[in-house]
């Protein structure tokens, strides 16, 4: 483990500060140290995705990112989608759709879909199951996802956000 | 006695999940999320050989790193053996993760390595190393029913082959684990991610020592366990003892690679096959030797499977290596069964030149008759036609005539079943408050398939509300006798007392409020969440409830006949195309027609089954766990290099409920492993069709495939 440092960054739109060994993964900060457990721990190694989440808008696998790579930027959380209790179109399509069972893969689908949505607003068929690829469902849940994705185009009317 | 309402308002519809909005927000909290103030974080070592002798073990240079509270061996010195990667020497709790993993690393385990075998080929070879000192292999005798070698003789055409599945792993995506929270001396509450809270609960009675009314274990929602999660094991007792010492909470879980190593497996098999049929196209005789391995365990399955062949005989051997022992799971033994006798029955049609679909037809029972008075093989011929139709079966073309250039596209088709029925101990309270609020409550779970949701659709079909309106409390292993959440049996188990519960709940509101109303109890009913009397509405529910004063109706519901039943069947097609240049199979559709009794919410019903298809594509296609015969590791004990579909392998699945009035009258029957049994088989024959050569190793991956090719062509 190295030195401890402070690292400045924005969770949510929130600003906040962590006191750490900045080589941490953020998986690790954002549960453990600022209470944000949505985001899940699968494969530790940024195969199956239950980890995504948005720094600057794009999907990282946080188990795979140091705390200190997203020093001074802008990181959104599963938690951090909803606007009060008004649920981002992505969460209300999963909801419509039912795209989950045991939901332990749900929090990284949803913020991978947002993700994919935020690149391609309108995607077709085959981009979503492409954008959707490298999150994985053990439960095998895929059919209601790629639904629930073309719900949210829908919701969204091709304009995610 | 109660029965299912005739025409239910709720009970068969798609009804959305309870959970569905606290999973799709990020809030549900699974076990490994509960973070108790003053937590530590456990974790295990475990053994980077696969045979071994633990000579020496010091916990002093972890117990003095910083952050360190607690430190536990879990080998005994001089003692313990290593059977298996993975085993458990110690653990330790600390203040962080990165504390605990450190410290676990500072550990020094002095081991004798020993040698190991890690594979079937390994094991068997002449003059192994033992893994048991009575050997490495355990036969059984054989099982004959008639005289299949003299009725093999009169067979017109007869096929010898083996087929193989290897060991795969369940992969559940939260690993498995606790947090352990001491909440006195004597008194612990667990947050387990478990299939079972009383089995864990039992497990901590059973290793702690501590009195049954002093153990909760609480379940709320959990990530997924296949049948490899129903007890507290090893590192679960760890995590309680570590958490006692320390006087703090302790959560404990796997990461990936252990997960793999040592949170269960499915046995390979190995089967053997000799299968003669007469030019008619009926089976006259099968023989069959048969093998696989649970590491340590059991591996066998069943065989003959689905099909009738009166004279026959097998032979089953366990092999055992140096891994991790098997575990349940989803339909144990029966993908691996249904695999290697459709392989054969397909291979056998081919042979004799018949359609494989009116081969297996001419092959089932007669009478395969399953509870209910039901004949199976009714249901197979009416589940096979539709099947047919969906998958485009008039289409089907012999195998070698399915494409001239590198891509051919192959059909195949597979038969399966399951029990899938219930316990009858089981049981459900309902508690209806006067301010009209309604509790279930069970010590069951929701292992993911919507247990929680079908409990309280029960309730709000009998009490005329809506789904929303129930509390839905499972997940506790204090709350009445619940069923685990395995062998289909959930439903089936729990379904009964929950209807019986309600309605004992519903009788003695109205016995308690009639005389207030100036009516008596029989003229009383629910509809639309109002209270009517004699047909005509009288009060909201609200206002019916608020009648009780302040002493709540508090029933406890039981088995009862005839509203759950057992014994499945079901058929799976699939077509696929396959690149014999590359190997590559990709699968293109999947039609599954699946009975399962009185379907409750056809919504979950359908994820179940779109669940067990996808699953069986997936050992279909991708699963193996491979182990290094030089170090006896996992080679692939990650979720790269063990594969599994994402959303651009999935094909079209077309799932067609056989839900029919004959069904419905039989009452509950469990759905969670029929539908994953026969995809694997059917992609097998898919792939054997298209390109015309059997592929006798599963997964149909391309390495599997190219090997078939080149065998076919002499190559290998």
């Amino acid at each position: 483990m190295g030195a401890e440092a402070a690292v400045r960054f924005t969770v949510n739109g929130e600003a906040r500060e962590v006191e750490t060994d900045p080589d941490r993964t953020l998986l690790d900060v954002l549960r453990e140290d600022l209470g944000l457990p949505g985001t899940k721990y699968g494969c530790g190694e940024g195969q199956c995705g239950a980890c995504s989440v948005l720094v600057e808008g794009r999907r990282m696998n946080a188990c795979r990112t140091a705390v200190s790579k997203v020093e001074g930027r802008s990181v959104v959380t599963i938690e951090g989608l909803a606007k009060g209790d008004e649920l981002h179109p992505v969460q209300r399509a999963f909801l419509e759709e039912n795209a989950y069972q045991c939901g332990f893969c749900t929090a990284g689908m949803i913020v991978a879909a947002v993700a994919l949505l935020e690149a391609n607003p309108a995607p077709s068929d085959d981009e979503i199951a492409a954008g959707m690829d490298r999150n994985l469902c053990r439960c095998c849940s895929y059919p209601k996802i790629v639904k629930a994705v073309r719900r949210a185009v829908e919701l969204t009317g091709g304009g995610a956000r | 006695m109660a029965s299912w309402p005739e025409s239910p308002r709720l009970i068969g519809t798609s009804i959305p999940r309870l959970d569905g909005l606290a999973k799709a927000s990020g809030r549900a909290k699974y076990p490994s999320d509960i973070r108790p103030e003053g937590l530590l974080f456990g974790v295990l070592l475990s053994s980077p050989h696969a045979s071994a002798k633990v000579k020496a073990i010091d916990l002093e240079p972890a117990k003095t790193m910083p952050g360190v509270k607690a430190v536990l061996a879990l080998a005994t010195a001089g003692e313990s053996t290593i059977f298996y990667q993975g085993q458990e020497i110690a653990a330790v709790a600390a203040e962080t993760e990165e504390k605990a993993r450190d410290a676990a690393r500072a550990i020094r385990v002095e081991y004798e390595i020993l040698p190991h075998v890690a594979t079937e080929r390994q094991s068997a070879a002449e003059g192994a190393p033992k893994v048991f000192p009575t050997g490495n292999t355990r036969a059984a005798r054989a099982q004959t029913t008639g005289k299949p070698d003299e009725a093999m003789q009169k067979a017109d055409a007869v096929i010898e082959a083996t087929y193989e599945l290897p060991v795969i792993t369940h992969v559940c995506l939260e690993p498995h684990g606790l947090t352990a929270h001491w909440k006195g001396p004597d008194s612990i509450t667990v947050y387990a991610s478990t299939q079972s809270v009383m089995g864990v609960a039992n497990d901590m009675v059973e290793n702690l020592g501590l009195e049954s009314a002093n153990v909760t274990v609480l379940t709320d929602v959990m990530g997924g366990g296949f049948g490899s999660k129903f007890n507290a094991d090893t590192w679960g007792i760890a995590a309680a003892k570590l958490a006692k010492e320390a006087g703090r909470p302790v959560r404990m879980f796997l990461d990936r690679a252990q997960e793999h190593q040592l949170g269960g497996n499915r046995p390979s098999a190995k089967a053997k096959i000799k299968l003669g049929a007469a030019k008619d196209g009926k089976l006259v005789a099968m023989v069959a030797e048969t093998s696989g391995t649970g590491g340590r365990g059991g591996s066998n399955f069943p065989l003959p499977y689905v099909y009738k062949v009166d004279d026959r005989s097998r032979a089953h051997t366990e092999i055992f290596v140096n891994g991790g022992s098997a575990r349940a799971m989803r339909a144990p033994g029966h993908p691996q069964g249904c695999a290697v006798m459709e392989a054969a029955m397909d291979d056998l049609a081919a042979k004799l030149g018949i359609n494989p679909l009116a081969f297996r037809l001419a092959n089932l029972a007669e009478a395969d008759m399953v509870a209910g008075g039901v004949n199976r093989t009714d249901l197979y011929k009416e589940q096979v036609e539709r099947g047919a139709k969906l998958i485009g079966w008039d289409r089907w073309k012999p195998r070698g005539q399915n494409g001239d250039g590198p891509i051919k596209r192959g059909l195949g088709l597979a038969l399966h079943q399951w029990g899938g029925g219930g316990a009858q101990d089981k049981q459900v309270a309902c508690i209806i408050n006067p301010d009209g609020s309604v509790e279930l409550r069970s010590a069951t779970q929701d292992i993911g398939t919507g247990a929680r949701t079908i409990l309280a659709v029960i309730a709000a079909e009998v009490l005329g509300l809506e789904v929303g309106q129930i509390k839905s409390n499972i997940g506790n292993s204090t709350f009445p006798p619940g069923q685990s959440s395995g062998g289909s049996t959930t439903t089936p188990s729990m379904a009964p007392p929950c209807l019986d519960a309600v309605e004992k709940a519903r009788d003695e509101l109205f016995k308690r409020i009639a005389p207030g109303l100036d009516a008596k109890p029989e003229d009383l009913s629910l509809k639309g969440g109002k209270l009517l009397v004699k047909g005509e509405e009288k009060a909201t529910w609200a206002q019916a409830c608020r009648k009780l004063g302040m002493m709540p109706v508090t029933a406890t519901g039981v088995f009862g006949p005839g509203l759950a039943s057992t014994g499945v069947g079901g058929c799976q097609f699939a077509e696929v195309t396959v690149d014999v240049e590359t190997g590559v199979v990709r699968v293109k559709k999947i039609v599954a027609v699946q009975d399962s009794g009185l379907i409750l919410d056809m919504l979950t019903w359908k994820s179940q089954v779109y669940g067990g298809v996808i699953g069986g594509l997936n050992y279909g296609l991708f699963e193996e766990r491979i182990m290094d015969e030089g170090t006896g590791a996992m080679l692939n004990p990650d979720m790269e290099m063990y594969k599994l579909a994402g959303a651009t392998d999935i094909p079209e699945i077309v799932v067609d409920a056989y839900d029919t009035p004959e069904m419905r009258v039989r009452g509950v029957i469990g759905v969670g492993e029929p539908p994953t049994i026969s995809t694997a088989a059917a992609i097998g024959n898919a792939v054997a069709n298209a390109i015309g050569v059997r592929v006798p190793k599963w997964p149909m991956s391309p390495m599997n495939v190219l090997d078939a090719l080149a065998a076919a062509e002499g190559k290998a």
